[in-house]
Formats: C-alpha cells, sequence, structure tokens
C-alpha cells in the first residue's frame, strides 16, 4: 500500500515535470519566434537590408549575418510541448480502488 | 598621278570618319569593386517562395551614346555568388542536382541586337536580344532593358579615384528552369519552374 502511494506520489511529480517542460518548451519556442520577428517562412541564417546607392539609384541588398527563427522550429516546439504534456497523462493516475485494495 | 588624289582623299576622310566614330562608342566595364552591381532572383512556387541575388557580376559593353544601336557585350554573374536568407537552400541550390556551380560557373548574357529603342529620362529603352547561358545551356532571349547614361559621373561614384561615364542597366524578365535543364518538371510546388530575374547593374568607363 506505502508502495503504491509512493508509486502514485513519484508519477504525479513526473506528469508535473513533463507538463512544465512542455510549456516551457512551447513558450520559449513561441517567444523566441516573436523576438526573432514573427517570420512566416522557413529560417534565416542572414537578414536581407535594402539599400540604395546614391549615385547610379540602385537598389542592392547587403546580408546581415543574424539568426531568424522560421515556421519549422516553431512546429518542433510546438510538437515538442504538446508530445510532453501528452505524455504526463500516463503519469501519476490515481488507480482505480478495485485494484489497489 | 593627278587621277588618284581623289582616291586618297576619300580614303584620308573615310580613315577620320571612322576614327571619329570609334571615339564616341565607349567602352563600359562592368565589374564592381563597390558590390552594387546585383541580379536579384525570385521564385514563387505554392508551397515556398525563394529570392536571393548574386553579386559577382562583370562584363565589357560597348556602348555609343549617340547611337546607341550599335551597342555589345557581353555580362556574367558567377554562379558560385547566388545567394540566399538560408544557408541549406543555398547549399543545395548551387549543388551539382540544381545550378551545379562547380561544373557550370558562369551564367552569361551576350549582346546579338537591339530593338524598340525609345527615349525615357537620362536615357533610353529598349529590346535587347541575346544568349543567355544557365547551366551549360544557351538559349536567344529577348529582354526589356533600360539604359541610363550619366556622364561624368564616375568621379562621384569613385570618389574622385577616376573620372569618366557610368552606364546604368536595368532589366526585369522571366525565364523557365525547365528550359535550362533544371530538373524540368521536378519540384515544382516547392520551387517554381518560373524565375523572375531582375537586373541592376552600373559600368564605368574612366577618361582616356
Amino acid at each position: 500500500m506505502s508502495l503504491s502511494k509512493s508509486a502514485t506520489s513519484n508519477g504525479k511529480k513526473l506528469r508535473l515535470l513533463l507538463r512544465i517542460l512542455g510549456c516551457t518548451i512551447l513558450l520559449c519556442g513561441i517567444g523566441f519566434w516573436l523576438k526573432t520577428g514573427a517570420h512566416n517562412g522557413f529560417s534565416k541564417n542572414r537578414v536581407e537590408i535594402e539599400k540604395v546607392d546614391p549615385i547610379t539609384k540602385i537598389e542592392y541588398i547587403e546580408y546581415e549575418e543574424r539568426f531568424v527563427m522560421g515556421l519549422e522550429y516553431l512546429a518542433v516546439a510546438s510538437a515538442a510541448g504538446v508530445g510532453l504534456w501528452g505524455l504526463s497523462f500516463f503519469f501519476g493516475r490515481n488507480k482505480s480502488p478495485s485494484f489497489t485494495e | 598621278m593627278n587621277s588618284l588624289a581623289p582616291t586618297r582623299l576619300t580614303i584620308a576622310a573615310l580613315l577620320i570618319a571612322s576614327v571619329t566614330l570609334n571615339a564616341a562608342e565607349k567602352e563600359f566595364d562592368f565589374k564592381d569593386p563597390k558590390g552594387i552591381n546585383n541580379v536579384s532572383f525570385l521564385l514563387d512556387a505554392p508551397l515556398e517562395s525563394i529570392n536571393g541575388n548574386a553579386k559577382g557580376v562583370s562584363g565589357i559593353v560597348q556602348f555609343d551614346p549617340g547611337n546607341p544601336k550599335t551597342i555589345s557585350g557581353t555580362i556574367t554573374v558567377e554562379t558560385a555568388t547566388l545567394n540566399t536568407t538560408n544557408d541549406t537552400m543555398r547549399e543545395h541550390m548551387l549543388g551539382a542536382g540544381w545550378l551545379d556551380a562547380a561544373s557550370h560557373p558562369q551564367i552569361t548574357f551576350a549582346t546579338k541586337s537591339i530593338s524598340k529603342i525609345e527615349p525615357a529620362e537620362d536615357g533610353f529603352s529598349a529590346h535587347l536580344t541575346g544568349d543567355f547561358t544557365l547551366k551549360g545551356v544557351t538559349k536567344e532571349i529577348t529582354v526589356p532593358v533600360s539604359f541610363t547614361y550619366l556622364p561624368d559621373m564616375l568621379g562621384a561614384r569613385s570618389n574622385g579615384a577616376a573620372e569618366g561615364d557610368l552606364l546604368v542597366v536595368r532589366s526585369t524578365f522571366t525565364i523557365l528552369r525547365s528550359d535550362f535543364g533544371i530538373k524540368p518538371g521536378q519540384n515544382t510546388e516547392k520551387v517554381a519552374d518560373e524565375i523572375e530575374l531582375r537586373l541592376a547593374i552600373a559600368g564605368a568607363a574612366p577618361d582616356a
């Protein structure tokens, strides 16, 4: 009986941990995506900066080396977050009295 | 002896005329140490939009401001200078499956003829026909081009290092990658067959 209670208690702790971890990954993913510009496409390793040559009026691009998170990383973070949350349901459940007593 | 005199005069006159005509024609070098000359590309597929540019532009164009019909030359883009905002995408683009930059290091356009010349602000617009070579395949294409002639502006651009003229060439046209054997009919949901190219380059003709 005490072993069963201990197992349930550990399961509840694990469930809580998984949910916290899931939420953290999801929120960090969304937060980082928003912070880097909420780019609606694949990730970028560099960012285009448009410039104009004052003499010839030619428009040209200069690249700034900066990471911009894309939707593929957001999808992975969301899947990991939701997956961990879903996994938490397998731990720390109260077993039915017919089996424990 | 006297009968030869008119012939000699005619030859002399022709030589002078020839020298005068050649003097008006200038050679513009499109190699750009400032890295401003560029060709940008845009592919808009249903699942993915790809854009980027290339800065490795060079070439020589013979141009007579008074007689644009005589324009001729070749513009070259180093394939390896094509760039996008994503390293993986760039690697794939330059790889053997797509542009194969290692085997086909240059993309070129060599002029053949000019038509539909119309005056515009600071220059003229026209249709330029030439041989466009991409991934080893050459096709004759006709593209709309605008020319802006900027006499005595090289000094301002080079901070006084050289005096001379500038010729700005702009063109926007479309090609099909399938025409040049770049994975025809494949991956069209992600990599559009139609490629829009935007050229904006300036050539310099230093004073002799």
